[in-house]
């Protein structure tokens, strides 16, 4: 991959020890964002796309662990630093936007306290400063910044959203990830915060890996869209290219399952069966028990990821036949 | 705020029947007991022909439903009546024996909280840990700790043993007590700045009050390792540390503090067992409050008495229950009463 990428992961796998074994979340996976793009990363549950954001920032929980691969940012191997410098990338650097605002803040601080608290965390300046800091943010992002001095139940979810971003951008970090930012919201709110973070992108280059399962919102919102299944990146390309000729079968489906008020309903389909359980995936390709076109090399090898086309990435056996149909 | 006025109210209005039955059960009981303040006092030592002249003269000869009538005449006139056993006020002699009580509870109860909260803490981010299962096992040997053989334990070690801490008592026999401002001597000492009466009664509070934190620590540990975990998987604390706050400020302060509302409202339920347990530590330190005065007066039978410190000991539970919502509205700002 390039060389002006500002974060790239390569080759990362994580794996949680459950009560069952060991649950394989990441297996793998690499991926590159340059500075001012938007990735979408886009999977069911317990595909493994939220571990991908716990893991660039090294808070997975304690029975989740990073057993291969590096964490570039910047040059720097996330993978190798120390709880302190860890603690120096996290908000700074690296930033994270989580799925539900209504569980985000902390319920018993005001927003200005929890603003400032991550300000002094980073920088040596007064609390008085920070505060200053925080309501001009507020403003920037058109929220009163009354709204400081206000508690997390005041205020409603898209309200709660919008200030869990300023949060998280308080000390300009260049990579903002967004855990499905938008899931419980209604949809006018849903596409205000879209809106947001592509100003955020716009406006001060901030990176965007955006972690959703809504292909349509990840087509609102992003420059190329990484589509995960069982932990293994599946298929990766530029947004359009994706919904233009998506190659995988699974990529295929989920596009398929996009409810559209212009199409007639009855096209709509859903993808046959469940994904598979992770402490014991099947042989072969993930997805094979699952997919229409899948032959018995399928179940016996797993595929690679090829370049099957100029920034297009496939990881199935089939995707030439499929390309060239 | 006017409405946390009406909620007041309300909750004593609703503490009122609870009151009243708790009083009326104790009041028959005592009565059913085997055994009544005469005989208690005098048993066999008088001709029985006089025992019958006292009881009549006690009014304890009436039938019990016409006791109980003037019983709660007299409460609700606010009088708790008068001592069998010395003849003096019921009131005056529990304000006399009540500050000593006060002073062994809050710091048993400090003791408690600090030791409970630090452990649970400790426990709960270390989940799963040698520590962990340490402290769990701290917990549940405090469960199984009987208050008097403790501290007798302890009385052997420190007090006979290595001879560096008293055994009993308030005060060392040649301290002269604080001037009575509060009736806790630790703080009297410190007002009128009398520093040998506050080592003397510090050194004396240190066995009965380690005694009393210790064995109610483990309720606080278990209550405060299992809301801290349930806290500690919550977004906000991911979102903590996302935001690179540091691990010492995510436990002590967010997980904390969010951790504390559940305890603090279980904390109001449990005050009543530690009046008990200060019950037992009293006896067994010779502490001189009220504990100690109910189990005497118990053993003599004195009824006003008796029913006299359980009622303070309603009270006293009605009041902290009360604080402990007060409390709670205003560390959490989501309760608006």
């Amino acid at each position: 991959m390039t060389n002006q990428e500002l974060l790239s992961i390569k080759n990362l796998s994580v794996v949680y020890n459950t009560t069952r074994g060991r649950l394989i979340a990441i297996d793998n996976f690499s991926l590159g964002l340059s500075e001012g793009e938007i990735i979408s990363v886009v999977g069911e549950s317990g595909s493994g796309k939220s571990t991908l954001g716990y893991a660039i920032l090294r808070i997975l929980p304690p029975n989740g662990k990073i057993v291969n691969g590096e964490i570039h940012f910047n040059g720097i191997n996330i993978i190798q630093l120390s709880e302190k410098e860890l603690r120096e990338l996290r908000g700074k650097k690296i930033s994270m936007i989580f799925q539900d605002p209504m569980t985000s803040l902390d319920p018993l601080m005001r927003i200005g306290d929890q603003i400032v608290e991550t300000i002094l965390e980073h920088e040596k300046m007064d609390k008085e400063e920070a505060w200053n800091i925080g309501a001009n943010l507020l403003e920037s992002l058109r929220i009163d910044s009354e709204r400081m001095y206000d508690f997390p139940h005041q205020l409603s979810g898209g309200m709660r959203q919008r200030i869990v971003i300023a949060l998280a951008i308080v000390l300009n970090p260049k990579v903002v990830i967004a855990d499905e930012p938008t899931t419980g919201l209604d949809v006018i709110v849903q596409y205000q915060i879209l809106d947001l973070l592509k100003r955020l992108r716009d406006e001060r280059k901030i990176s965007i890996i955006f972690i959703t399962h809504d292909l349509g919102l990840a087509y609102d919102i992003s420059d190329r869209i990484a589509v995960m299944y069982a932990g293994k990146l599946v298929e990766l390309a530029e947004k359009n290219k994706l919904f233009d000729r998506p190659l995988h079968p699974y990529t295929q489906g989920l596009l398929k399952s996009i409810p559209e008020l212009s199409i007639d309903s009855k096209n709509l389909v859903s993808i046959p069966g469940y994904p598979p359980d992770m402490v014991t995936p099947p042989r072969g390709c993930r997805f094979h028990p699952r997919c229409p076109i899948a032959m018995s090399l399928c179940r016996q090898k797993e595929p690679k990821l090829i370049e099957v086309e100029k920034n297009h990435y496939v990881r199935c056996f089939r995707s030439g036949e499929v390309a060239f149909k | 705020m006017g409405s946390l006025k009406k909620y007041i109210v309300l909750r004593i209005l609703t503490a009122i029947p609870m009151f009243f039955i708790l009083i009326t059960v104790i009041f028959f009981f005592l009565r059913i007991l085997p055994g009544d303040p005469i005989s208690a006092m005098y048993g066999g030592k008088l001709p029985a022909e006089y025992e019958a002249y006292l009881r009549h003269k006690l009014g304890l000869d009436l039938p019990y439903h016409i006791q109980y009538i003037n019983y709660l005449r007299s409460l609700f006139m606010g009088d708790l009546g008068t001592s069998i056993y010395t003849k003096r006020p019921i009131s005056r002699e529990i304000m006399e024996n009540l500050p000593a009580t006060l002073e062994l509870t809050i710091y048993g109860l400090a003791i408690a909280l600090f030791v409970g909260i630090t452990l649970g803490s400790s426990a709960a981010h270390r989940r799963g840990s040698k520590i962990d299962r340490l402290i769990r096992v701290y917990s549940v040997l405090t469960y199984a700790l009987f208050i008097p053989w403790f501290g007798t334990l302890l009385q052997f070690i420190f007090g006979v043993y290595l001879h560096i801490l008293p055994i009993g008592n308030r005060l060392d026999p040649t301290v002269d007590a604080p001037i009575r401002i509060t009736g806790l001597y630790t703080i009297d000492a410190l007002l009128t700045g009398n520093f040998l009466a506050f080592f003397s009664a510090l050194r004396h509070l240190i066995l009965p009050s380690l005694v009393l934190g210790i064995v109610l620590s483990g309720i606080f540990v278990r209550m405060t390792r299992e809301n801290m975990i349930v806290i500690l998987r919550k977004d906000f604390i991911s979102f903590a540390k996302a935001r690179g706050i540091s691990n010492d400020k995510i436990i002590w302060k967010h997980a904390l503090k969010n951790t504390l509302i559940p305890i603090i409202t279980i904390f109001g339920l449990q005050f009543a067992l530690l009046l008990a347990g200060a019950i037992l530590t009293e006896t067994t330190f010779s502490w001189p409050g009220l504990g100690s005065y109910l189990k005497l007066r118990i053993e003599y039978r004195d009824y006003p008495a008796i029913q006299g410190v359980i009622v303070v000991y309603a009270i006293l539970v009605i009041i902290v229950s009360l604080i402990v919502d007060m409390i709670y509205a205003m560390i959490d700002p989501r309760i608006r009463y």
